[in-house]
């Protein structure tokens, strides 16, 4: 079920009433219909990967009674056992094909010709979310943070929560679980703060990135035909794509969370008003970005054991995120880019420079330096994208030597008005908003009444208009 | 919680009034804009215009979908012809068509024109001329009439009260039926102001085909493949009777010419099933309207006179304007 379509529409409100009208006598009732309203939300798109689902979450489950046991060795095999079990999943389904294929073609180099066998299965959606709640889950208890849990269908909520279930954020088990656990009260507050978050969500999605995403499909599925300019613009269009469609759905599912009493971690923070690309990964994918700070770069050693082991864990983190979100080159090619572009940040030892403010804390614009640096960043992360959102790498960079050929070709067409220019209508309005917001992510604060009013009326409308287009969101492929 | 789910349901009411009122207003100011492809209002309104014009003299008249629309020009075949035909109908727009027009006047001969396609595809009864109001609500009641009388499938279900309250809706311009197209027809350009200055110019034909000629095989051959077998719309052959019953009784004389193809597709289908029960569809015709004079001289004529598989170009329009011409005086 996508929360842009309008069986999403139905389905929430009567969850909702459900839950606070008709199952508000216990907490362990109310556990019980969120997870049934979970697997019916999941089930929606396929009822045989839903059996995945509840089969990943119960071995987790009993997994983490292992992981548990006072006896060390016992504790460590069920730890193993339960990240081979989730990145078991992740590895059959998908990057089975990947492996095989780059182990064919690695004989083929060889003048060996192999035959592997292909596997020819869909990616269960959100399979990568929800595996990394599991190993999130194992990790904790092997760490001592949270002991296992006992009831089932709690753990079962943290795991398959609607909201976050096919897209994140990738929550913690320390986190989530005590609020499942916790018994919950409607507060009025909360909910209406839940329900800008998803107007606000549904905005970005329908509004801006499926408008968008008619320039970049265009572009990129023609890029040979495209001038530079155009390529450019698509390009952009793609950065702004992404990032509505992605934090579109995230301030949904907190939105949505808010709603039954449940505040999910925070996924983005105005990752383009980024000074450095550092500060972009602390506000971009945050719940990714720091699961993997905490489960795997702080294990190897972060930036304890010396500069180059610093830069090695660097790399290994980057190119496996890349690779997190597929099986194909393109994606830690993407990965690569940000380490190369992370890189002389850690050697200079600048990469916690913009770790707690925010562009132009002062309020109103950004100085020149600021502009330069935020333009800078958006521009290099803008150049990894394409690497993102290209077929292959050699798509990729074909796109690059378009544009190159095409600009030194033709630099007059600087001068015309390119293709897919519209593009800016939409991204503009986004960087308003944004701009305005930039302060705190989960609260639009407004001066007054009228202009909060009229901003979510605004909202409203738009998100009337521009509702109904089947189109799912980019982050389900992951 | 109920104060949260006042404000809810307020705010979601003041959006859905704002909404659809927007809809509304644009609908009322700009028609064009929200009726569909502005071209297509613009045709349809000037083809209502032509119908309620003042003419003094009796009339020849065609009647068809975009192929005769296109492709018979007025003012080469000359007679006092007048072209109603219309993008994208069926005979059930050509019956409405010219029982309106006969309401103020008189015809002499009527030439009807459809291609294949709009003989057969059910879908073409899921009306895009609904919201132009060119049939009247009558006629759109005697449609679904006869759909239920068949048995008709349309886009591969059988139209139910949905479909019927839809049409209804659509036809009578309410708003809720235009909110998800309100921001592509925002989007749309103005009309071509090329195709109202022929079609005044020229007594309803309009063609603005660049093609020099047209190898390619679509429409047609799309359908032999798709369907295999011909099947005539029991709803269309029920208008086309409805036309000839009409006529006869107002002592029209009746054509029913085959509009052209181009020999790509010609010469791909010649031999098909498909092909052999156009060609009886069309003996029957005869058999069953003895009266009815059928043309099908030219079943296809070379690319170099096509803009698309089916849709002549400026020099095919001249070459079959002029056929027409010399055989309506054999007519």
């Amino acid at each position: 079920m996508l929360f842009n379509s309008y069986s999403f529409l139905i389905f929430l409100p009567v969850v909702f009433c459900l839950y606070w009208f008709v199952f508000n006598r216990s907490l362990q009732w109310q556990n019980i219909l969120v997870l049934a309203a979970s697997y019916v939300f999941y089930g929606w798109w396929s009822e045989k990967f839903l059996i995945l689902l509840i089969t990943s979450t119960l071995l987790d489950y009993f997994y983490g009674f292992g992981v548990g046991s006072p006896n060390k060795r016992k504790s460590k095999l069920f730890l193993w056992l339960g990240v081979l079990n989730n990145l078991g999943i992740l590895g059959v389904f998908k990057y089975y094909n990947f492996f095989a294929l780059q182990f064919q073609q690695a004989f083929e180099v060889a003048g060996i010709h192999t035959n592997p066998v292909f596997l020819h299965i869909a990616l269960p959606i959100g399979l990568s979310f929800y595996t990394f709640h599991g190993m999130s889950y194992v990790f904790d208890i092997y760490r001592g943070v949270r002991k296992p849990v006992t009831n089932f269908v709690d753990y079962a909520v943290f795991v398959s929560f609607f909201p976050l279930l096919v897209a994140g954020p990738i929550e913690r088990a320390n986190h989530l679980l005590p609020q499942v656990q916790s018994k919950r009260i409607f507060n009025y507050a909360q909910a209406v703060a839940g329900c800008r978050l998803i107007l606000w969500g549904l905005f970005k999605k329908v509004v801006i990135a499926d408008s968008l995403a008619g320039i970049v499909d265009r572009v990129f599925n023609d890029y040979q035909h495209h001038n530079a300019f155009s390529l450019i613009i698509g390009a952009v269009a793609f950065s702004f794509q992404i990032y509505g469609d992605f934090s579109g759905y995230s301030d949904i599912a907190m939105g949505t969370a808010k709603l039954f009493g449940f505040e999910l971690l925070s996924n983005f923070r105005f990752p383009y008003f980024s000074r450095d690309v550092a500060e972009f990964w602390r506000r971009w994918h945050i719940s990714l970005s720091s699961w993997f700070k905490d489960y795997l770069y702080i294990p190897l050693g972060g930036s304890r054991k010396g500069r180059i082991r610093a830069v090695v864990n660097t790399f290994i983190i980057f190119l496996v995120s890349g690779f997190w979100h597929g099986a194909n080159w393109t994606f830690i090619t993407w990965g690569f880019l940000h380490a190369c572009g992370f890189l002389p940040l850690l050697l200079l030892k600048r990469n916690r420079k913009n770790l707690s403010t925010v562009v132009a804390p002062a309020g109103g614009l950004p100085n020149v330096k600021e502009v330069l640096q935020m333009v800078s960043t958006f521009l290099l992360i803008t150049l990894a994208w394409i690497f993102f959102r290209a077929e292959s790498l050699s798509a990729a960079w074909g796109y690059l030597k378009q544009i190159v050929h095409s600009a030194i070709q033709s630099p007059i067409q600087f001068l015309r008005i390119p293709l897919g220019l519209s593009a800016f209508f939409y991204i503009i309005i986004l960087i308003i908003i944004d701009w305005n917001f930039r302060f705190n992510e989960r609260d639009l604060r407004f001066r007054n009444s009228f202009y909060k009013n009229t901003f979510y009326i605004f909202l409203g409308l738009s998100i009337f208009f521009f509702f109904g287009k089947r189109s799912s969101f980019i982050y389900f492929q992951f | 919680m109920r104060k949260f789910l006042l404000k809810f349901l307020l705010y979601t009411f003041i959006i859905a009034i704002l909404g659809y009122g927007i809809i509304y207003v644009s609908l009322v100011i700009q028609p064009e804009k929200m009726l569909g492809s502005s071209n297509e209002y613009a045709l349809w309104k000037y083809k209502k215009k032509m119908i309620n014009m003042p003419f003094y003299h009796k009339k020849n008249v065609i009647i068809g979908d975009s192929r005769s629309m296109t492709g018979i020009n007025p003012l080469i075949t000359g007679h006092n012809l007048i072209n109603l035909s219309l993008t994208g109908t069926t005979a059930f727009e050509g019956y409405s068509t010219l029982k309106q027009f006969l309401v103020h006047h008189q015809i002499d001969t009527l030439i009807v024109s459809y291609g294949i396609f709009h003989y057969i595809e059910s879908d073409v009864l899921d009306k895009w001329t609904l919201p132009f109001t060119l049939p009247s609500i009558e006629d759109v009641n005697m449609l679904e009439k006869l759909e239920r009388q068949y048995g008709i499938t349309i886009n591969n279900e059988k139209p139910g009260y949905w479909l019927y309250l839809k049409r209804k809706a659509t036809y009578f311009h309410v708003p809720l039926l235009f909110r998800s197209t309100f921001i592509e027809n925002i989007k749309q350009g103005s009309f071509s102001t090329t195709v109202m200055y022929q079609l005044q110019g020229m007594a309803g034909f309009s063609n603005v085909s660049t093609e020099d000629s047209c190898n390619v095989t679509d429409t047609e051959v799309e359908m032999e493949q798709k369907y295999k077998k011909l099947i005539i719309n029991p709803v269309i052959a029920s208008y086309i009777d409805s036309i000839y019953t009409l006529s006869a009784k107002k002592g029209i004389k009746v054509i029913f010419l085959i509009p052209p193809i181009n020999k790509a597709s010609y010469t791909v289908l010649q031999h098909t099933l498909f092909f052999r029960q156009y060609l009886s569809f069309k003996e029957n015709l005869k058999t069953s309207y003895p009266e009815m004079i059928i043309d099908n001289k030219y079943m296809y004529l070379p690319n170099h006179y096509f803009h698309d598989s089916s849709h002549l170009n400026q020099r095919g329009v001249i070459f079959f304007s002029n056929y027409i011409r010399e055989e309506m005086k054999n007519y």
